[in-house]
């Protein structure tokens, strides 16, 4: 053959495609002999016509399929699939001990990332569970009310008893159920002490709708006025040991209510919360007016019903017609009402609603807590791909001798998996362990935690090693890939170390990461300066020697003439809210010519307050005592503010809820009666003696004790069987603030797991960066590098990727600091400072250095003969 | 009867037979065109030697690099024993049928 005259390259290629994987060596050797003689003998155009006749022949050749089967299924890779898992069982775990280093620091990282998805998931499927355990649960549905007003929309939990009255009567395929006012509550008198319960009012079929059990008494008993059924946990508070049935209650608002019956124990998961539950006779809110005509302040009543399977649709339609009724009385009030069903199943988790029974757990909640916890796995998974492409200089050649001998990409790619699966499974343990750790901490940190348990069920157990398992092959699929791309000729050459180099992608990731722990170290530094400056804001109102006295429903008045004779305080006044605690009282203003309202926030205080809080009068006079119609009011400019910019003409007139009138005689300057996390509401200081609830007393002695005494023997003179209760005010504001707290401790929490998921990153990136240059430093000093030298040359790209961090988080976390989560904790401060942006890049440059300081040590001082010697 | 052989099954049998150390794919090819004046394709040729290997009746293995072939390594083939009882079976039963053919064979 010729050198110059080839067989048509278009042939040739189409054939090679075609066969793909197959063995085509002997054909081609046999294509090529032919095509040589027949150009000796014919010519080239006869050989290429010949060529690619034959090529064609074999394109449709039985034998050639055959070959490409045989190469596609190769019979090693389908049979024995357990010897060839064990076979990358004991690989991995060889590789896993053989770099210690790597694994421990993988298996921190991963444990302490998993842990918080560990918390969330266990939440979820403890939410999951919730009310399961009732009879029928998946046929009992409550009624929700979505209220529109101008646009607004609100999803209630609670139902008008109008509606739901008459849907007992009417709809016919409801077949139990059950009426509950939540606003029952009662202050038991326990031997001195007081005992706040929470509880509802209900009827006999709560025990036929719901699973809740009686250990003594009967349901009926609920049909009777005073009597009342208390859980066995309130049982055991009150009276330990002893019979529970048939005792007297002595409580604040009710006088003396009997224990008629004791639930069982039952499981916490359930959305209901309560104490001690009593009859509707018990008040006499609930009057035949109170089942037929209430449709719009339908707050707190709620209405659970079982209907037979299938009906769901029948009875929405008929409830809507039912609730025809009342459209009326709420297009008086501008509004508009929708009523809808929700399965009992639905509540937890389930969607945001307003007028919750209890404690709900909401779905968008769980969602950002699901957020949460991928934030930080995410990091450290990342920093698993990381740091295992990084290694891959050790890894490259055992890649490579698999490949050379047979290994087909799938098994690379098995490998690996199995490798990153197992390390997640053992940081599973050290999770598990971290979550059983911080998980009673956790359910006392959120609201109404105390319903989870997170019982470690089998369910559990399954759904976190599913979880692990996951997290293992999602982690695992980035270096996976990489590996099995590695070319066999290229690992196996001794230069191939160069190719692997701390790439693109690793330094993206390195940067994201820098930027994460700044941005989570930023956060605490932001956080703790705004507790810092919310707890020194100069209040406007007096704070210091101040006390708060509980008059528990005790005349005021008495109280007030007892105190001022006593010439050592300075001053005595009453309100129904401590200032600078949250305030909950909402009325609405009513605008005399249209439809609208406004909703502001009152207090009801005594003649003294104004003056006794220093509170600054900016117009008109202060309050006096005394019945006026209309009754006198003192506003805050904010309310003026709002009025006008509703467009009501007579601000200083105004229509409160109920037709009730008030006329404005004095405005004070704007203050902070809130914590500084609430921004600044229009609100009302009203008289009233009866809505007095603390008399704050300024007493100025050095001994808070003594000056405790002192007024509790004032208290006992007049009230000899009424406990003394009172604190300061500086320690009531100081507990107004324990939100604040809770989100410093959450957030600290993340940020800790955060930040030490990215330095083990960080280590793990430094001790693969040192090793990988001990011989180029052990050159380096023999030929006379200084330590600064190599400092300079080994932390020199750390010390870059940082600056670059730095670039993105400062700006990024300013903006989001600053708007969001400043707002959240504190409306009225100087905003994100530089001082703690400065310290907290300061403490985390530390943390960093430490790292790379520790390492980049330990390789220069090696002596460079140790290094060298072997070359 | 372990498989069925068919007429040029048979033919491909034999040619490797009668080339016996040297019966790789193009001297298959050209024997077979040059002795039964068939047009044969190398696509042709391969399956029917896959399809015999199947069976049993021919093994394989590959000789040595060779420079003619541009370092290509050629695919011997051989027969195996179940090839060689089965050729002779068929042989002598159409020695048989011709020995007892009632009428005269030969060509006039």
């Amino acid at each position: 053959m010729r050198a110059d005259k080839h067989p048509p390259i278009l042939a040739q290629r189409l054939l090679k495609w075609h066969a793909g994987k197959a063995d085509l060596e002997d054909i081609q050797g046999d294509l090529d002999e032919v095509y040589g003689l027949t150009l000796e003998q014919s010519g080239k155009l006869k050989a290429d016509i010949i060529y690619w006749v034959q090529v064609l022949s074999l394109l449709f050749s039985y034998g050639l399929k055959k070959r490409k089967s045989k190469a596609a299924y190769s019979s090693f890779y389908h049979k024995n699939s357990m010897t060839m898992f064990k076979n990358y069982l004991k690989i991995s775990l060889r590789n896993l001990k053989k770099q210690r280093a790597f694994t421990l620091i993988n298996v921190l990282g991963l444990s302490i990332g998993m842990s918080i998805a560990l918390l969330a998931m266990a939440m979820y499927v403890e939410l999951k569970q919730f009310d399961n355990y009732h009879p029928n649960a998946e046929d009992v549905y409550r009624v929700t009310t979505t209220v529109e007003l101008e646009g607004d929309r609100e999803k209630y939990s609670s139902s008008p008893p109008a509606l739901t009255y008459r849907m007992d009567e009417v709809i016919p395929s409801i077949y139990k159920s059950v009426h509950i006012d939540e606003s029952f509550t009662a202050l038991i008198d326990h031997h001195g002490n007081n005992i706040r319960t929470y509880g509802y009012h209900t009827e006999p079929s709560f025990f036929d709708v719901f699973a809740f059990e009686m250990e003594s008494g009967t349901p009926e008993v609920l049909n009777e006025p005073g009597k009342v059924i208390i859980t066995k946990e309130l049982a055991t508070k009150l009276f330990g040991e002893q019979e529970a049935l048939g005792k007297t209650l002595m409580t604040e608002e009710w006088g003396q209510l009997q224990v008629a019956g004791v639930l069982k124990a039952f499981p916490k998961r359930t959305h209901l919360r309560f104490d001690i539950i009593t009859g509707f006779a018990l008040s006499e809110k609930f009057d035949a007016n109170y089942q037929t005509s209430i449709w719009t302040t339908f707050t707190h009543s709620y209405y659970y019903f079982a209907i037979e399977k299938g009906k769901a649709e029948e009875v929405q339609s008929r409830m809507n017609d039912i609730g025809k009724a009342g459209l009326i009385e709420f297009q008086n009030e501008n509004r508009e009402a929708t009523y809808h069903l929700q399965s009992l199943l639905d509540i937890t988790p389930g969607e945001l609603l307003n007028d919750g029974i209890g404690i709900q757990f909401d779905m968008p909640t769980m969602l950002v807590f699901f957020g949460i916890s991928l934030l930080i796995l995410i990091p450290a998974c990342f920093n698993y791909a990381n740091m295992s492409i990084a290694i891959a200089l050790k890894r490259s050649k055992e890649v490579g001798i698999r490949k050379v001998m047979g290994s087909h990409r799938k098994h690379i790619i098995n490998q690996f998996l199995v490798e990153t699966t197992l390390i997640c499974l053992s940081s599973l343990f050290i999770s598990a362990f971290i979550f059983n750790e911080i998980k009673t901490g956790f359910a006392s940190m959120v609201a109404g935690g105390n319903a989870l348990v997170f019982d470690i069920s089998p369910t559990l157990i399954l759904v976190f090693i599913g979880f692990a398992v996951l997290t293992g092959i999602l982690t695992g699929l980035g270096p996976a890939f990489f590996f099995a791309k590695i070319s066999p000729i290229q690992a196996l050459r001794s230069d191939a170390s160069k190719k692997v180099s701390i790439s693109g992608i690793r330094k993206g990731l390195m940067v994201f990461q820098f930027t994460l722990t700044l941005g989570f170290m930023i956060g605490i530094g932001v956080l703790l300066k705004q507790y810092h400056e919310s707890r020194s804001f100069q209040l406007p109102f007096t704070t210091e020697d101040t006390f708060i006295i509980y008059t528990q429903g005790m005349e005021t008045e008495l109280l007030k003439t007892e105190l001022i004779t006593d010439s050592r305080i300075e001053a005595v006044s009453f309100s129904s809210s401590i200032p600078g605690t949250s305030l909950y009282n909402q009325v609405y203003a009513h605008h005399p010519e249209n439809q609208d309202s406004m909703r502001f926030k009152q207090v009801f205080v005594d003649d003294q307050f104004i003056n006794h809080m220093n509170l600054e009068l900016l117009w008109g006079e202060s309050l006096t005592t005394g019945a006026n119609t209309p009754e006198k009011v003192v506003v805050n400019e904010e309310m003026i503010r709002r009025l006008k910019q509703m467009n009501f003409t007579d601000t200083l007139n105004i229509l409160l809820s109920g037709g009730h009138r008030a006329h404005v005689v004095g405005i004070i300057e704007n203050y902070n009666h809130e914590p500084l996390n609430e921004s600044m509401e229009p609100m009302m200081l009203r008289i009233d003696p009866d809505q007095l609830t603390y008399c704050m007393v300024k007493l100025p002695m050095e001994n808070k004790l003594a000056a405790s005494k002192l007024l509790a023997k004032h208290w006992d003179q007049l009230f000899p069987n009424v406990p003394f209760k009172a604190t300061l005010l500086e320690t009531e504001i100081d507990n107004a603030y324990h939100f604040f707290r809770v989100g410093i401790q959450i957030f600290g929490f993340l940020a800790i797991l955060a930040i030490s998921i990215s330095c083990l990153g960080l280590l793990g990136m430094v001790i693969y960066a040192t090793e990988n240059r001990t011989k180029e430093v052990a050159i380096r000093k023999t030929l006379g590098a200084t330590k600064r030298n190599l400092y300079g040359s080994l932390a020199g790209l750390f010390l870059k990727l940082w600056a670059i961090a730095l670039l993105i988080a400062i700006p990024a976390s300013y903006l989001f600091y600053d708007n969001v989560l400043v707002s959240i904790f504190n409306k009225y401060g100087d905003g994100v400072g530089v001082l703690e942006i400065f310290l907290s890049i300061s403490v985390t440059l530390l943390l960093g250095g430490a790292a790379i300081y520790w390492q980049v040590n330990k390789i220069t001082r090696i002596n460079p003969a140790t290094n060298l010697r072997n070359d | 009867m372990k498989g069925y052989i068919g007429e040029f099954e048979e033919l491909v049998l034999l040619t490797i037979a009668n080339l016996s150390k040297d019966a790789y794919g193009v001297a298959i090819l050209n024997d077979i065109s040059k002795r039964a004046n068939r047009k044969l394709s190398i696509g042709a040729l391969h399956s029917t030697l896959t399809r015999l290997e199947e069976k049993g009746y021919i093994s394989s293995y590959l000789g040595e690099p060779t420079n003619e072939r541009g370092g290509r390594r050629k695919r011997y083939f051989e027969i195996t024993d179940s090839a060689k009882a089965e050729l002779s079976n068929m042989k002598a039963l159409r020695d048989q049928l011709w020995a007892g053919s009632k009428v005269n064979l030969s060509v006039k």
